[in-house]
């Protein structure tokens, strides 16, 4: 051994990889052809089955006649394996000919799967469980582990919100609702629930996702599965290998011309504009200032002297890199299993100047001193860096960076000749800051550092009966800090500004500690499986904010560097224990029952109800068990299931029951004096939202397990809801929170998996189809929600109808003339020629009672198609997704449809009305001041239809047997595009856009938000 | 065997993890809460400090709705920012119930009834001792507060709901309106009661706090609303006796250094500084744009153009008043390339003649009092009663209960610090007259014209004529602009209050 390490001279890191090795190497390495046949049972030949080298990629498929020919090392071990038979592992030991029987075997549904606290094989399965393994997902590029799971799952709706590096993705499962508690179900990594960012564990490290979709599945997670539950496994070691992955990809991200706002050139924006100044020399009597006279200003007075002029959308739009480089290196042995992963990650973004990276390490291992103990130590520390990418980037003092740059004049360059940014400013517009400029100059630094651990003992004790002990922290710093030079503008205030400099900053840690006993007994056709455990989990968060304003200069960007300083800090916890247990049974594996219950206490919950008990039962029956079930292998598994739960939602803020007092100072004799009000009206009574869940379903599975149906519906009914009812302001108090209100979720939901060849050429299809609509049963004293102010309040939730339905007024065309105008309901601003809302309640006149509801802000259709093809060395996979029945309000709308000539706007808008004889298309209406405002209120014009087909993800692979001689064992090159194409009739750029992301009752509305682009990538997958 | 010891191992282990009693008890620790407060006399007096901050709210906005929509002043149209569109409507009575300025004040005077209701329900059930003094200072100026809220609520929206007992639940916070007469009943019941209990004013230096002097004085201002002089002729006459006085110069009444002294019944309080008790007024009243000429501190300013005086104010003022050059300032300056006003100085309002190459604003210059030190951060406060107008008050109230000649003293004390003659005919109508336009011109920029107008029932002549002047003169006016009702007296509810509490009635004509 000593010898062969001298020989082969490689680096002692890889000590372990080589062990492996050493079989191969050691021995003559003489390679010899194999052939044979495959059967079944009754000696027909099977087509397509899969014969694989162990422990490499090397391997071949059948053909028609079952025949096979391989070429290996005479020591190798040939692997035979087809669907719907055992598997087979024959030694080679020089042997030329291996003709092999098959046993059939219904073992497929024996594939184990994960659920809440253990795992269970997938036919005993009664709750809405879906998996995912990770390896069918790691081609696609993307920060985010949402981007991957896009339209893999039914009832598992994903939206990219907004293209930000690493902080689009919004989950929701079941079309999950609260009013104030957010859709965001439970993320739980090796069995700990994570406090922090779900994004901040790096694909890499994932194993598989199991998605728990229905109470009955979810309800062992307790008060806080009301909106399902993601359980993630990471990698762990597999006993009796070793392996080396290199995975590494990049690519180029672009944005699509689709969806780009299609806004007024140069020569348009001047015609427009001097158009707009003739009307108001005719109608107002104005005069240029500059002159006294009634005379266009200069910049429009000659429209035909412009040309284009700058495309400021596209001006901040760049084609910009993404890769990353992941290190696997796993080895398994009977004692200890251990599998580490590297990897760093980093994306710049389509906007310049902005930019996200990651590196991200995992070490789980295991160990197994003795035949009833094991341990585990697992440690993963993450370190991203966000440059210029977090929230406060799309929304600049209210509008996003890029909806300022769009509607900035397009008479204005980006850079003068000299290398100065000019202001974005053409006679009477808006003072807004150059976009572009402020792009460059924002220093917008969001470092995180994250690291989850978890170590556990498990102890057989007796023969199924074990104790497992764990021991969890999620622990994460946050330290933001952002510079705003003397140069930086805002939204009305171009600069030159004050510099000025925040820091925001928090440290958290959450510990839990859980035990549980297991117990597992089988009793003649009996089967019993029977947990309880205990936990415990505190949740600790410091925060603190430091903001520098009156820096003397720009050189120092720290806030050491300001005149006047002011900062905080505080703290806020949460503590949950709880006690759970669960039974399963099954009588002669056909009839299957589970029963589970929960007892949550939580310090979030009020005094008065500090606990809560949720239980679910669930009963199975697999008919194709029955002796009276006709045997066939076309049709080989009918299973019909039934359950119920009970889940609660406690995200209700941490101390929302406590009413407590805030600093309210003022000033006596010149001086501070200290006073204290409340400002926080508590309620003791305040508890977790609960929801209970039916869930009826059936799977099959027909013609040799080539096609398997999984369908289920479900009925959900979430009630005493959490929210911060509105009281009316005379009580002293704008808000309560309360547990009001009752809302009802359905669907149904079909997985559909078909296996359409075999052979050679394999394709697969994976169809997910969800049907799910929502309605509101109650709410506190009835009392609508939302749609009450005059800006920026978009939705109603109102009982009766669905939740948070978009709501405005509805456009009815403009006043064409006086006999129009006379005739037809006011507005206090109405005039000949101004916009027409419908007079909704009849009263004949228009205000802010006439809003009404425009649309539904939830899909009612959702869909995900995965189609995979092989071909010998070649792999092709094609992800579609999409949905119907949502609308989206433009709220963009609002600027880009500004006739007050003070922003650039869609070219549709020269279409107004200037007067009687020259109306315009009779759909926009004109530019009289003070009439303006209507037009530009939330209305039926900005409601669009949000359905949507896109094609999220195609990728084409070609795998590299390369023999074993070698160190590499084997290696794949992958072409891949992204997010490739988006089928919609939604006129902005992305129709997944939700800008409230996780608030149902705020949802639809798109403020214009980072565009989304297409990543093309290459990428390749090395194993040695 | 050695399996049990594992057992036994983990049940240690499970009982040593297991928590405590407490575990699940957690508080916000950067929060006091009602558990662990108002336990002794300094909580009742910071929470009473708490009740005074809603006075700012108000003040930070009341000049929209007091003064901008009354003929002393009107506002800078900036065509290309319309976000201020909702404080125009107010001065062109073109508002409606969705006005974001009418809810913030609605919001502000509830919130400081709310807290003095806190302090009163919760001093009846303390347990520990304390002294009388205490209790009264902290009862009375509670009541006065909650009087003074309610005196701004009646007056600006009319039926309100009448809270008296602090809202613990949402049960209690849903109540209907109040009639009118049951407000004003509330009010002068806890002005009469606070009366008895507050501090006599001092001097020469006040604290700021309310004191008999203010009690006084807003109970008579209530007295003057219902008509009933009787009542309010006694209660300002008491004022006249606790030692307030005139400053010789009128703009020293509202200079930094004389805050809270001699001439001072009532003022919110302010102090400049980043401890956030900050005023910006100033920032308010002068045009938009770079401060650096007007303020000498180099902020852009884009609060500005509101309260802007109008020519109307400053035509009736007589000749020789020296009020004029201390409440209004021109601003001269050029327009630039994209029509921005630009300021370069600051001149006299007296006797200005514009220059036709040289364009000017008016502004406020009662609150301008250089220097500043930081940007958008003055000390300025905002004054609620001035001695001058007790006197004004009182000589109104005497000439309306039919005691001209006693009246006119008062009325001459206030025009001769201005420079002007003596008054001296009794005729009833003639001096109404006289003490009105008085009043207009004394209390300029003080929240009293508008307020005025419609307690005098002068507001739909006055205004309505000072609409068609204004109508003519702005193109962009709408023609419905000033279209002036008895209904335009009080504002709209507030929309999010109807569409909460079906038990409220909107006011006509909203």
């Amino acid at each position: 051994m000593k010898k062969l390490l001298q020989q082969h001279r490689v680096s002692l890191f890889l000590i372990k990889a080589l062990v492996l090795y050493l079989g191969f190497c050691t021995q003559a390495i003489a390679q010899q052809i194999v052939q044979g046949k495959v059967l079944d049972e009754k000696k027909e030949p099977l087509l397509g089955v899969n014969v694989l080298v162990k422990g490499t990629n090397i391997g071949t498929n059948t053909l028609a006649d079952g025949s096979y020919k391989i070429e290996v090392a005479n020591n190798s071990t040939l692997e035979f394996s087809f669907l719907g038979f055992a598997t087979k592992q024959v030694s080679v030991n020089g042997q030329s000919i291996l003709n092999i029987v098959l046993q059939s075997d219904n073992k497929v549904l024996d594939e184990v799967i994960v659920v809440s606290y253990g795992s269970q094989t997938k036919k005993k399965v009664l709750g809405s469980v879906q998996t995912v393994n990770n390896k069918d997902l790691k081609d696609v590029p993307g920060a985010e582990i949402g981007q991957k799971l896009q339209g893999r799952v039914a009832g598992l709706q994903i939206n990219q919100a907004n293209g930000r590096p690493g902080q689009g993705m919004a989950f929701r499962i079941r079309g999950a609702a609260s009013l104030g508690s957010g859709n965001q179900p439970l993320v739980v990594v090796d069995g700990q629930p994570i406090t922090g960012d779900l994004n901040l564990i790096s694909s890499d490290d994932i194993e598989s996702f199991s998605v728990l979709k229905d109470a009955s599945a979810s309800a062992l997670y307790g008060s806080r599965a009301a909106n399902g539950v993601i359980l993630i496994v990471t990698k762990k070691a597999k006993s009796g290998s070793t392996n080396v992955s290199f995975n590494t990809y990049t690519g180029i991200q672009t944005v699509l011309d689709r969806g780009k706002p299609d806004l007024m050139n140069a020569n348009e924006f001047a015609t427009f504009q001097k158009g707009f100044y003739e009307d108001k020399i005719k109608y107002e009597n104005w005069k240029y200032p500059k002159t006294g006279l009634a005379e266009i200003p200069d910049d429009y007075k000659n429209p035909e002297n412009y040309g284009k002029g700058t495309d400021w959308y596209n001006a901040l739009l760049r084609s910009a890199p993404i890769t990353n480089y992941s290190l696997n290196i796993s080895t398994g042995t009977e004692k200890v299993l251990s599998s580490n992963t590297l990897t760093y990650f980093k994306q710049e973004g389509v906007l310049v100047n902005t930019e996200m990276s990651r590196i991200s390490f995992r070490s789980n291992n295991e160990y197994n001193p003795s035949k009833s103990l094991k341990v585990g130590f697992n440690i993963a520390p993450t370190y991203q860096m966000d440059y210029n990418t977090t929230a406060a980037l799309d929304a600049v003092t209210g509008r996003p960076i890029i909806v300022g740059a769009e509607i900035s004049s397009p008479l204005v360059p980006v850079v003068n000749p000299d290398g100065t940014y000019p202001k974005p400013i053409s006679y009477g517009t808006y003072p807004l800051p150059n976009f572009y400029e402020q792009l460059n100059i924002l220093n917008l630094k969001n470092n995180i550092f994250r690291m989850l651990g978890n170590a556990f003992v498990e102890i057989k004790i007796l023969d199924g009966l074990k104790i497992k002990s764990s021991y969890n922290t999620d622990l994460g710093f946050t330290d933001s800090n952002v510079f705003r030079p003397s140069t930086y503008g805002f939204f009305g205030t171009p600069g030159p500004t004050i510099p000025s400099a925040s820091h925001n900053s928090n440290n958290y840690v959450s510990w839990l500690i859980e035990n549980m006993l297991t117990y597992n007994k089988k009793i003649n056709s009996h089967t019993f499986d029977f947990l309880i455990g205990h936990s415990a989990q505190k949740y600790e968060r410091n925060y603190r904010n430091i903001n520098g304003s009156n820096f003397a200069n720009d050189d120092i960007p720290w806030i050491v560097g300001a005149a006047t300083t002011t900062g905080t800090t505080n703290k806020n916890a949460y503590a949950i224990e709880s006690l759970f247990s669960r039974l399963n049974y099954d009588f002669k594996g056909k009839y299957i029952f589970s029963a589970s219950m929960r007892r949550d206490g939580s310090s979030r919950f009020g005094l008065n109800k500090k606990y809560g008990i949720f239980p679910s039962a669930s009963a199975g029956w697999i008919a194709s068990e029955e002796s009276f079930f006709p045997k066939s292998e076309n049709f080989s598994l009918l299973k019909l299931k039934a359950g119920f739960g009970v889940t609660g939602n406690n995200n209700i803020g941490d101390y929302t029951q406590t009413t407590t007092l805030g600093s309210t100072n003022y000033v006596f004799s010149g001086a501070l004096v200290p006073g204290l009000s409340i400002n926080n009206l508590g309620n003791p009574d305040l508890t977790w939202e609960t929801s209970k869940q039916l869930d009826l379903g059936l799977e099959l599975s027909l013609f040799k397990s080539r096609i398997s149906i999984l369908y289920d519906y479900y009925d959900k009914r979430t009630d005493g809801m959490l929210y911060q009812i509105s009281i009316p302001f005379s009580s002293g108090y704008s808000s309560i929170r309360y547990n009001v209100g009752e809302f009802k979720m359905w669907g149904h939901e079909f997985q559909i998996n078909t296996k359409n060849l075999i052979g050679d050429l394999k394709w697969d299809t994976n169809l997910n189809l969800s049907f799910l609509d929502n309605k509101v049963l109650s709410l506190q004293d009835n009392t609508p929600i939302g749609g009450v102010n005059k800006y920026n309040d978009f939705n109603r939730t109102e009982v009766g109808r669905r939740i948070g339905e978009l709501y405005g007024y509805v456009f009815d065309g403009v006043y064409m003339n006086q006999q129009e105008f006379d005739s037809q309901p006011k507005h206090a601003t109405s005039a000949v020629g101004t916009a027409r809302m419908k007079d909704i309640n009849g009263d004949g006149k228009i205000d802010g009672n006439d809003r009404t509801f425009l649309g539904n802000s939830s899909p009612k259709f959702l869909f995900g198609i995965t189609n995979t093809l092989s071909f010998r060395n070649f792999d092709f996979s094609m992800t579609m997704s999409g949905q119907t029945g949502n609308k989206i309000m433009n709220v963009n709308m609002q600027n880009s449809q500004n006739l007050d000539g003070i922003f650039n706007i869609e070219k549709d808008m020269m279409n107004r009305w200037r007067s009687p004889e020259n109306p315009g298309n009779g759909k926009v209406p004109r530019t009289l001041s003070n009439t303006t405002e209507l037009y530009r209120l939330g209305n039926s014009n900005w409601v669009f239809a949000g359905d949507y087909l896109t094609i999220r993800n195609i990728s084409v692979g070609y795998t590299l047997n390369i023999n074993s001689k070698y160190l590499l064992k084997s290696a794949r090159i992958y072409l891949n595009a992204n997010q490739v194409y988006v089928f919609t009739k939604y006129p902005g750029q992305n129709p997944e856009v939700n800008d409230t992301r996780d608030s149902q009752t705020t949802a639809g509305q798109d403020n214009g938000s980072y565009p989304v682009p297409r990543t093309i990538s290459i990428g390749t997958n090395i194993n040695f | 065997m050695k399996n049990f010891k594992y057992l036994l191992f983990t049940i240690v282990l499970i009982i040593n993890t297991s928590c405590e009693k407490d575990f699940l008890e957690l508080s916000p620790e950067g929060n006091l809460n009602t558990g662990n407060y108002y336990k002794n006399t300094q909580d009742f007096q910071q929470a009473l400090v708490g009740a005074y901050v809603p006075l700012r709210d108000v003040s930070n906005i009341a000049f929209f709705m007091d003064e901008m929509r009354s003929d002393n002043s009107e506002y800078d149209y900036n065509p290309k920012d319309r976000g201020g569109l909702g404080f125009e409507q107010l001065a062109d009575f073109l508002d409606d119930s969705q006005n974001g300025v009418i809810s913030q004040r609605y919001l502000a005077c509830y919130n400081g009834i709310s807290r003095t209701n806190v302090i009163l329900d919760k001093l009846e059930k303390i347990n520990f001792s304390m002294t009388d003094a205490d209790k009264n200072q902290i009862i009375g100026e509670a009541k006065a507060l909650r009087a003074h809220y309610y005196f701004d609520l009646v007056r600006h929206f009319g039926k309100v709901p009448l809270h008296i007992h602090e809202v613990l639940d949402k049960e209690n916070a849903y109540l209907p309106q109040s009639s009118v007469e049951e407000i004003y009943t509330q009010i002068i019941n806890d002005f009469t009661d606070a009366l008895d209990k507050v501090s006599l004013p001092k001097f020469p230096q006040g604290t700021g706090r309310i004191t008999k002097g203010m009690v006084a004085s807003e109970l008579a201002l209530v007295y003057m609303s219902l008509k009933q002089y009787d009542k309010s002729v006694p209660l300002l006459d008491s004022v006249t006796k606790m030692g307030y006085g005139l400053w010789a110069n009128y703009g020293d009444a509202f200079k930094n250094e004389n805050q809270n002294k001699m001439e001072s019944v009532f003022e919110v309080q302010y102090k400049d500084g980043t401890d956030g008790q900050s005023s910006n007024f100033i920032y308010r009243f002068i045009p938009i744009g770079n401060t650096t000429n007007i303020l000498g501190i180099n902020y852009n300013n884009t609060l500005g153009g509101w309260n802007v005086p109008t020519p109307d104010l400053i035509e009736s003022y007589e000749i020789g008043d020296k009020r004029l050059d201390a409440s209004i300032g021109v601003i001269e300056g050029t327009i630039n390339a994209s029509s921005n006003f630009v300021a370069s100085r600051i001149v006299s309002s007296v006797n200005y003649v514009p220059n036709p190459s040289v364009a000017y604003k008016y502004f406020i210059r009662k609150y301008y009092h250089p220097p500043y030190l930081l940007a958008n951060n003055t000390k300025e406060n905002w004054p609620v009663i001035r001695y001058s107008n007790v006197l004004l008050m009182l000589a109104e109230s005497l000439n309306e209960s039919g005691q001209s000649p006693v009246a006119l003293p008062y009325l001459n004390q206030v025009r001769t610090r201005a420079g002007l003659a003596n008054v001296t005919t009794t005729v009833q109508s003639e001096l109404r007259d006289i003490i009105a336009k008085e009043r207009r011109i004394e209390l300029a920029f003080e929240n009293s014209r508008w307020l005025d107008l419609v307690r005098t029932n002068q507001a739909i002549p006055v205004l309505t004529q000072f609409g068609i002047k204004q109508k003519a003169k702005y193109g962009y006016m709408l023609p419905s602009a000033y279209t002036i009702t008895e209904n335009r007296y009080i504002y709209a509810i507030p929309f999010r209050e109807m569409t909460i509490n079906p038990k409220l009635i909107q006011n006509n004509g909203y």
